[in-house]
């Protein structure tokens, strides 16, 4: 087992520079020099020399990749051409945020999109299964971008219960420890603070949790639909034991695995989505943190974040692979004979 | 105060020093609506969302509104905008005299002015914060200090020395007489900061920002929010908010809503769309003022076809001007007749537009030889800028207007970086472009835009590329003046020699909009596009948004 976890950590580091060489390539690639863009209309030939020469948009291409990786080797990963801050900084503001709303969202998505499930499959043909199969189905379709606007419409225009956007009101004064305010004020006994931000994530929490919920939901139906028609099944029932518990200890376990790798792969797409819903309800984080970046031309941020969304993506992989065993006992990890 | 300047004042005037030239008699700046409605209340926080964070909170160092927006109420500057307008009034300067050569400007400094940090505000500020911007081995010049380098023309351009002549004033040495120096000091880039907290933070000085305005930082959490609060000791007086909250909301639907439902108390960054239903909204009041930009048409006039006045005469004539801009900018745009906005000063108000009359479109074609039209590039921009959001749209209506004469448009946009390089090289035939000044002089627009000194391929800012003996004649004599009266006039002629020539069709001048929700008092917007708030004050201080 550790050998396998060590075996995927290796792996990482091909992965984490190609994704360098692609996000490298593709910005390079992207028509447009960044010093006559940022400077607009004032670009005068001198001062788009001055700044490519400082960006060091005057060197090959390949010198320029292999200077970013060289430094990217030591664990730098530049300073942004905007603030001149360095750009792991900037990651380390901007990640809890964004991690905070994804794993709130991400709960959200498991809790309702199981029960959803086991609700569907539990009474198949039902008005409860067809209510479960629209609603999924609405919710994958739906853009996440006119969705947040329109809770935001219902909840914080028409009924005035939630804020429309942001982490925390602009009067909180919650002291900031980890970034992850839900903890912070935890940890700083700041109950007010607590509430405060749980009433901030819930909008962009349930816009974003809406695409993740519908795909869990779909896949525990048709995973415990296969389950309930086991023959162990038959024999927890001929037991005696009651529906619930056939339900869940027998028949939903068994339905994990293949909800558990659906999981994994929605937490990948939710980080995505976070791009959208960061720009509508002003939520501070990488996503947000992206598309300005993007906007501004400033390379050496973009491909930070880009690195680091790589990263997570992967690490959410590896860690999907190992819950696996937790679910199902019969898998075990053994690196593939040589 | 003010007698003990007008004295000053009066005194350099009498004594008839005959090397000074006293430009101004200072006044102590206006109080906004003070003197008119109800008295202003003090105390309250004011939320004040904006489209995006402030990038750094360094003024010499940045270049983008949302940056300046929140310096502007932390540091002053030696002169200032007088609220609503491009004149220029004392600030952290009291009164200032120019040489009679105009090399050299020499500002008395106010006394008893000091930074947020407790640090005394002294010539010694000024000259850092200065020297800072212009001297490439300082240092605290760590940056590209790209505004210094537009306005006065590199490190150090046109400003050789900034000299401490005693604790209260400062003089400023110049290579050669720049008739908008003033008005450049004005610019939020000229801000004077605290020397201390420069030598303190370094390189974090833009996390830190110390300048004597009327706020001072409480926090700044990025993308979050900036918290100012009220500095009490303001040499103008104190700022009615006790407490200014900047939030940045990236959705311009989003940021209305919140301002709708009064989780903010104003706002700019507004959809044209969105105009109507603010003004329906009683609890909302809607904000314009036209800006400091143009949008226009270039003929480059380098190509034979444009060479001949009478064509481009001829296409002035074929533009309806004004269902253009009513039809695509609605309250976000107003007509343009000359290449200068009417909110600066030396805007000719007498100029005769071109009619829109396809019929005399057509006879100055067949004079000049083309009774059956031509055909032609019109290049339109792909990226929205503050004078045009959609130049796509506007080249569509141009080429429909234009086919109406015979004149066969083909409409043609490059990425934006390659299109300000090809048009400086003087590739098209015509194109879309536009302007925004910054420091309110003529001279920003008319000289850099259509003088032949900016007509050099590769760098031109001129993109008609006219080069015109009389109009450079007119435009270098009014740089070499200094005070307005003597300058308005040759401004007027200039743009008489332009619309003469019309080397341009002026577009549009695009307005700025704001809105506030009703109890929010002082509230303007500003030519420079600067939002100040120091004379904005809350109708119900202790109420919510």
């Amino acid at each position: 087992m550790a050998r396998y976890v060590a075996h995927r950590l290796l792996l990482l580091v091909p992965v984490l520079l190609g994704v360098a060489f692609v996000t490298f390539l593709t910005l390079h690639l992207t028509p447009g020099d960044p010093a006559q863009i940022m400077l607009g209309e004032r670009a005068t030939p001198e001062a788009v020399a001055a700044l490519r020469e400082r960006l060091g948009l005057d060197r090959p291409f390949a010198t320029q990749f292999l200077r970013y990786l060289g430094r990217l080797a030591t664990g730098d990963l530049g300073r942004s051409i905007q603030t001149n801050n360095e750009v792991l900084g900037e990651l380390g503001l901007k990640f809890p945020a964004t991690i905070e709303l994804a794993l709130f969202a991400m709960g959200v998505a498991i809790v309702l999109g199981v029960a959803a499930g086991a609700l569907s499959a539990s009474r198949p043909a039902t008005l409860w299964d067809y209510l479960g199969t629209i609603g999924s189905t609405v919710g994958i379709a739906m853009p996440v971008f006119w969705l947040g606007l329109l809770l935001m419409l219902l909840f914080s225009a028409l009924l005035g219960w939630l804020p429309f956007s942001g982490r925390l009101s602009p009067a909180s004064d919650l002291q900031r420890v980890t970034h992850f305010y839900l903890l912070d004020s935890l940890l700083t006994g700041n109950l007010r603070a607590f509430g405060d931000s749980l009433r901030h994530l819930l909008l962009p929490g349930l816009t974003l949790a809406t695409v993740p919920t519908a795909f869990i939901a779909r896949m525990t139906r048709a995973a415990l639909l296969e389950a309930l028609g086991g023959e162990y099944i038959r024999t927890a029932r001929a037991k005696g034991l009651s529906e619930p518990v056939v339900l869940l200890r027998h028949a939903l376990r068994n339905a994990l695995v293949p909800v558990l790798t659906i999981t994994g792969l929605q937490f990948g797409t939710l980080l995505g989505g976070a791009v959208l819903t960061e720009s509508i309800f002003a939520w501070p984080g990488l996503g947000r943190l992206t598309v300005d970046a993007i906007f501004a031309r400033d390379y050496p941020l973009v491909q930070g974040c880009l690195l680091l969304f790589a990263l997570t993506f992967v690490l959410l992989n590896l860690l999907t692979d190992l819950l696996y065993v937790r679910a199902d006992p019969r898998i075990r990890y053994r690196p593939e004979p040589a | 105060m003010r007698t003990f300047v007008l004295t000053l004042a009066t005194i350099l005037v009498l004594t008839g020093s005959f090397l000074v030239l006293p430009v101004h008699l200072p006044a102590v700046p206006r109080t906004g609506e003070a003197v008119a409605g109800p008295a202003p209340l003090t105390g309250g926080t004011l939320i004040y969302g904006k489209p995006k964070d402030a990038v750094k909170l360094d003024p010499h160092n940045v270049t983008d509104g949302e940056s300046f927006d929140v310096t502007r109420q932390i540091f002053d500057t030696l002169v200032q905008f007088r609220e609503g307008t491009t004149e220029v009034e004392p600030a952290l300067a009291t009164s200032w005299r120019v040489s009679r050569d105009g090399l050299a400007w020499t500002f008395m400094l106010r006394r008893g002015v000091r930074f947020h940090d407790g640090t005394p505000f002294t010539a010694k500020a000024v000259v850092t914060s200065f020297e800072r911007q212009m001297f490439k081995h300082h240092p605290h010049h760590r940056g590209p200090f790209e505004y210094w380098a537009s306005m006065f023309g590199g490190y150090p351009g046109i400003v050789t020395r900034v000299r401490a002549l005693d604790e209260q004033t400062v003089r400023f040495e110049l290579s050669r007489p720049s008739a908008p120096f003033l008005a450049n000091l004005a610019m939020p880039f000229a801000a004077i900061m605290s020397p201390a907290a420069l030598e303190r933070y370094g390189e974090d000085i833009f996390k830190h920002p110390i300048g004597t305005g009327p706020f001072s930082l409480v926090e700044w959490l990025p993308n979050e929010r900036v918290v100012l609060q009220a500095n009490r000791g303001h040499w103008a007086g104190r700022p009615y908010l006790d407490r200014l909250i900047f939030k940045p909301i990236l959705e311009n639907s989003v940021r209305l809503l919140e301002l709708e439902a009064g989780t903010i108390h104003g706002m700019h960054g507004i959809n044209t769309d969105d105009v109507p239903r603010i003004q329906r909204n009683p609890a909302l009041v809607l904000h314009t003022q036209t800006g400091m930009n143009v949008g226009y048409l270039a003929f480059n006039t380098e190509k034979p076809l444009f060479r001949d006045r009478r064509v481009r005469q001829a296409l002035s004539h074929a533009v309806d001007k004004a269902r253009l801009v009513k039809g695509l900018f609605g309250a976000y745009g107003v007509p343009a007749q000359t290449p200068l906005p009417p909110v600066i000063w030396g805007h000719h108000e007498g100029i005769r537009p071109y009619t829109y009359d396809p019929e005399r479109a057509r006879r100055l074609l067949a004079e000049a030889g083309h009774p059956r039209g031509f055909r032609a590039d019109l290049w339109a921009m792909s990226v929205a800028r503050p004078y045009m959001p959609d130049a796509r749209k506007v080249a569509e209506v141009l080429q429909a207007q234009f086919r109406a004469v015979g004149v066969e448009v083909r409409i043609v946009s490059y990425e934006w970086g390659a299109y300000l390089e090809r048009s400086r090289n003087g590739e098209h035939d015509m194109l879309l472009l536009g302007w925004t000044g910054d420091n309110g002089d003529p001279d920003n627009f008319l000289y850099t835009l259509l003088s032949s000194d900016a007509a050099v391929r590769g760098s031109a800012n001129n993109l008609a590329f006219f080069r015109d003996r009389r109009l450079d004649d007119v435009l270098r004599r009014a740089q070499a003046l200094n005070t307005r009266e003597e300058r308005a006039p040759l401004y007027r002629k200039a743009q008489e020699l332009i619309h003469e020539e019309a080397p341009w069709i002026p577009l549009v001048h695009s307005v700025q909009l704001g809105a506030v929700r009703r109890g929010v008092r002082g509230y303007a917007l500003n030519p420079t596009g600067d939002h100040r708030f120091h004379r904005v004050w809350l109708e119900q201080p202790g109420g919510r948004p």
